[in-house]
């Protein structure tokens, strides 16, 4: 459990662009769901059913409709943009901040197979959609990144 | 310029480590305990939806098909914890799921499937519609045990249930607060984990759980509810 926990918590940092704080809320939200639903957990499934929730989770947090309101504020917050505060980003954080920029099921379909090393086939299981959607998402994200990685890391070199 | 692959492959290592150390576990089997009882607390989807038998006003002080040689008492004023209720003979038509003995005077099945056992106490609305959650609040209910377990929190009584071990004590309310319901598991005949809930409303003693608890007999047909 430990070992995989911390595995689950990965995956789901990545899916919110490394939040860690709200990676935790999901593993946590998600280990919940599996611990009601454990009577019909597989032993063998294990994995896969702890991922699939974990990515439903991570998913379905966006679709909420506290996520899809504009929220107001009386006042600007008065944050740091992280390229100007805190200078050159490396590879890792650029790519990271860029998986924010995708919708997310293409991200989660990029985090899987990609950063996760998942086959296709475990993918479509994870995402619960076609192998043939996992393909198709993955590969689309993997280029919009490829189109923006380069713009991205040369204004973050420059310190812009 | 690195490709994207690339740094794709190496981005575990800029995330930070979620927490792996014992507490944070423990803490995420604490609130599945929590999910589970509070669950179990509210409300269940009934298996079978129109299968789930509503025995309204099919009350235990009266009998169903006339009396037998088990009538019960004539029904009382309405129970408190205050005023002990009695364990009367149950004489109705037996459930499928969960087959009972005795059951407290003058309480009305809500509802006796293959996954639970519902008595609800006198003067509380039992009308339901088939197929719609029933509550548990309130109410003693019979079931497989599933996923409830007693929380660390939760003192244990030992007790005896037909020569086998059977074990007593409380879910939470809530984070580190017991609720008042009574939770008894033990095995039946044929080593299954039986649960029987009663709430603190109902007036009745540990021996009177555990004598309740004595009648039951889970059939074939029982099956767990997972929580």
């Amino acid at each position: 459990m430990t070992a995989r926990r911390a595995g689950l918590v990965r995956v789901a940092a990545l899916l919110v662009s490394g939040d860690l704080a709200r990676a935790e809320d999901i593993v946590q939200t998600a280990l919940t769901r599996m611990y009601l639903a454990w009577s019909r957990v597989r032993p063998d499934t294990v994995d896969a059913y702890a991922r699939r929730c974990v990515v439903n989770e991570a998913i379905d947090e966006r679709r909420r409709p506290f996520w899809r309101r504009e929220r107001v504020h009386a006042q600007l917050p008065d944050v740091p943009i992280a390229s100007f505060a805190d200078g050159p980003r490396s590879d890792e954080e650029e790519v990271l901040a860029l998986l924010a920029t995708l919708p997310a099921g293409m991200r989660a379909a990029v985090v899987l197979r990609y950063v996760e090393g998942l086959s296709v086939a475990e993918t479509a299981d994870a995402m619960r959609c076609s192998e043939g959607n996992v393909k198709s998402q993955a590969a689309r994200g993997l280029q919009r990144l490829r189109d923006t990685f380069p713009a991205h890391a040369h204004l973050s070199m420059k310190g812009i | 310029m690195p490709d994207v692959l690339d740094v794709l492959r190496n981005l575990p290592r800029a995330v930070e480590p979620g927490r792996t150390d014992a507490e944070a576990v423990a803490a995420d089997v604490a609130r599945g305990h929590r999910a589970v009882a509070d669950r179990r607390r509210r409300r269940f989807a009934v298996a079978g939806g129109a299968a789930a038998a509503i025995v309204a006003g099919a009350a235990f002080a009266l009998p169903v098909g006339g009396a037998g040689p088990q009538s019960p008492k004539p029904p009382g004023p309405p129970v408190s914890a205050a005023s002990r209720v009695q364990l009367v003979g149950w004489t109705g038509k037996q459930p499928v799921g969960f087959e009972v003995s005795t059951v407290p005077s003058g309480w009305e099945v809500v509802s006796s499937d293959k996954s639970a056992f519902v008595v609800a106490p006198p003067g509380q609305e039992i009308t339901q519609k088939p197929g719609d959650p029933i509550s548990f609040e309130g109410r003693i209910v019979v079931s497989l045990q599933g996923l409830s377990h007693f929380p660390d929190e939760s003192p244990i009584t030992e007790v005896d249930i037909n020569g086998r071990k059977g074990r007593m004590g409380f879910p939470l309310a809530d984070e580190g607060k017991l609720s008042d319901t009574r939770w008894l598991f033990f095995k039946d005949a044929k080593g299954r984990n039986v649960e029987v809930d009663v709430p603190a409303s109902a007036g009745l003693s540990d021996d009177q759980i555990v004598s309740f608890a004595e009648g039951v007999t889970v059939t074939d047909q029982a099956q767990e509810i997972g929580g």
